[in-house]
């Protein structure tokens, strides 16, 4: 499936949202970037892959009544409120599990700052919901400060609020690895 | 951008960067929008799982409350015990009280469901079958004052019996009532009914017989201490009445 992936991978055409887009292309631009928004949201693939299904197929079911210009902070609204409902619904923060690293990652370089990076993974996973929210859509999804409003459903003041609370988290428990 | 903003920035995307959905990655939307995945299934009976189990729980909780309860329970809703005596020439059934012509007998001839018949006859009844004299039906009441309606006459009889005529809409002991009357064929035999419209009493004569007595059962029927109260009419006349031939 590389096809997509190559299509959708370069950070700048994800970032920058088209004119008139229509849901096959936010699917071209944002699918990938949406599941492993949704797969750090709720760490658990199986739930993000459908989180993210429901969120297209909601997206394309109310087209006509979407502003097209949000469109894309739509989408991440509908993955965060699904992974919000299926968190409540099954009442757990699973711990995370960190890959096992695949062959080929043989050098030692390599593998330490693959471990950092897991590190630094486990530790926005640990964060509280709302921080976990705001660091994901800014430092992964790349959302604007008013979109990742528009995707909570909150101020960007509040926004703003919970990155420095998480920032702040984050610092004093990643001290070794950030 | 700072450097740990750019460091949680590079950690997660790097970390995140052979992570696979469990099917594996969608072609196109119409592709994504069309799989049946068997997370979705899971997710979808989990959705409907509690609430299925609450109800079917509600279910069998109420189920054995609601035994229990119809067992304790004498029928609020039933019929009571009939009340019938004959005495000094009257028939006193559940309060509603009418003569007995001279020489007459009146016996229950069906005393159990939602009314009550007595058979008033020159004969002793058998007490079943058809009353040789005239059937008075009346409405069981229950506990709660209400009664089962009986069903017209008129509109219960058998097809080949259908030549029905309106004679009057005459007060029977003061409720609204019609008479009416039922032939096999124009000029058949004419069986006559008095109905109340409310459904709690009928009084009725076999073919051309015991006109007169069953007049004089009307007349005096006395519903004053009747259990059971005037209902909502159950009947509506759409003819006018015609003169009996």
């Amino acid at each position: 499936m590389h096809g997509v992936e190559d299509t959708i991978g370069g950070r700048t055409s994800e970032r920058e949202p088209e004119q008139d887009p229509t849901p096959e292309s936010l699917f071209r631009q944002q699918y990938v970037r949406l599941s492993r928004t949704a797969m750090l949201l709720v760490d658990s693939p199986q739930l993000a892959e459908e989180i993210v299904q429901d969120a297209f197929a909601e997206l394309v079911a109310r087209w006509d009544r979407v502003d097209h210009a949000k469109a894309i902070p739509y989408l991440y609204r509908s993955v965060v409120n699904g992974g919000r409902a299926s968190l409540r619904r099954l009442r757990t923060a699973r711990a995370h599990v960190p890959d096992t690293p695949g062959p080929g990652l043989n050098a030692e370089s390599e593998l330490l700052r693959r471990a950092r990076d897991e590190q630094i993974r486990a530790a926005v996973m640990k964060l509280p919901r709302r921080q976990r929210q705001v660091i994901v859509l800014r430092f992964f999804s790349d959302l604007s400060l008013s979109d990742v409003a528009e995707a909570l459903n909150i101020r960007p003041t509040a926004v703003a609020v919970a990155t420095q609370h998480a920032l702040r988290t984050l610092r004093s428990v990643g001290q070794e690895f950030l | 951008m700072n450097e740990i903003e750019d460091r949680i920035r590079t950690g997660l995307h790097t970390s995140s960067r052979d992570r696979v959905p469990p099917s594996g990655w969608a072609n196109s939307l119409d592709e994504l929008l069309g799989r049946t995945k068997p997370a979705r299934a899971s997710r979808g009976s989990l959705r409907w799982t509690v609430p299925v189990i609450a109800a079917a729980a509600t279910v069998l909780a109420v189920i054995p409350i609601w035994l229990v309860t119809q067992n304790r329970d004498t029928s609020p809703a039933g019929p009571v015990a009939v009340t019938f005596s004959v005495k000094d020439g009257r028939v006193s059934l559940d309060g509603l009280s009418f003569p007995v012509p001279a020489g007459w007998t009146a016996i229950v001839t069906a005393g159990t469901g939602p009314s009550t018949t007595v058979c008033v006859s020159p004969t002793q009844p058998s007490g079943a079958g058809d009353c040789d004299g005239v059937t008075v039906t009346a409405a069981a009441p229950t506990v709660s004052g209400s009664f089962q309606p009986i069903p017209d006459p008129s509109t219960h009889t058998a097809d080949a019996c259908r030549w029905v005529m309106l004679l009057g809409q005459n007060a029977v002991g003061g409720r609204a009532a019609i008479q009416y009357s039922i032939a096999c064929s124009p000029n058949g035999q004419k069986k006559l009914f008095w109905y109340l419209t409310d459904g709690s009493l009928v009084v009725s004569t076999p073919p051309a017989a015991h006109a007169a007595e069953a007049a004089q059962i009307v007349d005096g029927l006395d519903l004053s201490e009747w259990q059971i109260q005037q209902g909502a009419d159950a009947v509506e006349v759409t003819s006018a009445p015609m003169s009996s031939s």
